[in-house]
């Protein structure tokens, strides 16, 4: 689980990756997020730059509290970057055009990033599958099997017509 | 039969068996003895059939063994034990099941669970369990979680056993080594953790920190981060690649 958190900040930290879905604002798109992932990791202590840190964090976490952190985990709805300036546009959600490719509010050529290169997009759906699918124990591998001295479980037994009992 | 005087009233014997040829011995401030059968204890318990049946080798069993029937009952001292919750797995026992209480609450439970275990007693209780701990129940209560997992290991309560160890596991944290720790308590979350029951059997909560170890385990990729931050992987020098290769087509 922490794995794959890890993961998906070093994949961002990667000098020569390119996440960012269109190709105009990729250094930009991709240094937003990385942004994000470590100061919101790095500041829960589920993350350190420090390596000597981690062993530490990871001895007073809980997957609960990584879940809760992740479940809280929300960016804007719009994050439009215009293809020519640097501008990041903090339109409310209502001006997202999805599938326009420009600002609802000024009209500026430029994609929502939010909706489509967000690394919490996919993160989540993976931790909550990891989540969902931690089983118990079993606890029939547990038991100790007392000494009773009969040859078969009742449990599986006609008991009525069942007189053997050794 | 002394039955009407239990232990909590202060009486310091309670025959469950007016004929027993054994007197469990347990000291407390008041010190409690139960008179009871043998041969129903052998029957039911499997640790006491060890101590007092025919081929115990034990000293109480020879001692059981050398007695005739104008001997006075042996005494076998008990440490430790509850005497209310051996009280009820006693009763039981001795077929005396109008003394028997039909509910019991979570801390009794774990009292008895705590015997029954000591003792491998749990397939007395039987029909008792269902009435004690149906199968719809819903932990809770003033005791904690790894209480409610000793009790449902004990007593079998396998689906409630399953969704309380796959609770610790989420819940808990380990400490420096590796051991797991009980999740702070809800309650008063300054309050710090703590070892687990001790009671729960180490290979329980050791197959709980390795399913914990296993979702939070990042050595591999510490490893990554120490030693392979200079070597590009495969796939970042593909990446390289394709901007190289599209940085010459501008």
């Amino acid at each position: 689980m922490l794995e794959c958190i890890y993961q998906k900040i070093e994949t961002y930290r990667d000098p020569v990756a390119v996440l960012c879905a269109y190709p105009a604002r990729t250094d930009l798109c991709d240094s937003l997020f990385l942004g994000l992932l470590l100061k919101t990791f790095t500041r829960h202590k589920i993350y350190s730059p420090n390596i000597s840190e981690l062993g530490n964090y990871q001895n007073s976490l809980s997957i609960q509290k990584v879940k809760n952190v992740l479940d809280g985990l929300q960016t804007s709805h719009n994050i439009i970057l215009h293809e020519w300036d640097a501008r990041v546009c903090s339109c409310g959600a209502s001006s997202s055009w999805p599938g326009k490719r420009q600002c609802g509010s000024c009209g500026k050529p430029g994609a929502n990033h939010a909706s489509s290169c967000s690394p919490i997009l996919k993160l989540k759906p993976q931790i909550e599958v990891m989540f969902t699918g931690i089983q118990g124990l079993e606890w029939s591998q547990f038991v100790c099997n007392s000494n009773r001295g009969a040859t078969a479980d009742p449990k599986y037994q006609n008991l009525w017509d069942y007189l053997e009992c050794n | 039969m002394a039955l009407s005087n239990s232990a909590s009233c202060g009486v310091s014997i309670v025959q469950f068996d007016p004929d027993g040829d054994v007197i469990l011995v347990i000291p407390q401030k008041r010190t409690v003895r139960f008179q009871v059968n043998s041969h129903s204890l052998c029957l039911a318990s499997s640790v006491f059939r060890a101590m007092l049946g025919i081929n115990a080798s034990f000293k109480e069993g020879s001692a059981l063994r050398n007695r005739n029937a104008s001997s006075p009952p042996i005494n076998i001292t008990l440490e430790d034990d509850e005497p209310k919750a051996l009280a009820v797995l006693l009763r039981i026992v001795h077929h005396q099941y109008d003394w028997i209480p039909r509910t019991l609450d979570v801390s009794q439970l774990y009292q008895v669970a705590i015997v029954c275990d000591k003792y491998d007693m749990r397939d007395v209780l039987g029909l008792w369990l269902d009435q004690w701990i149906p199968l719809a129940t819903q932990c809770g209560g003033k005791i904690v979680g790894d209480q409610w997992l000793y009790i449902a290991y004990t007593f079998g309560r396998e689906a409630l056993f399953t969704q309380l160890s796959r609770d610790l596991i989420i819940t808990s944290t380990v400490d420096a080594n590796g051991s797991l720790l009980t999740p702070p308590s809800t309650s008063d979350p300054a309050q710090s953790t703590s070892s687990f029951n001790h009671y729960i059997p180490p290979s329980i909560l050791g197959a709980c920190g390795a399913r914990f170890g296993f979702l939070v385990h990042t050595d591999r990729l510490q490893r990554k981060f120490l030693y392979g931050a200079n070597r590009p992987c495969k796939a970042c020098l593909n990446v390289f690649i394709r901007k190289s290769r599209h940085i010459a087509t501008l």
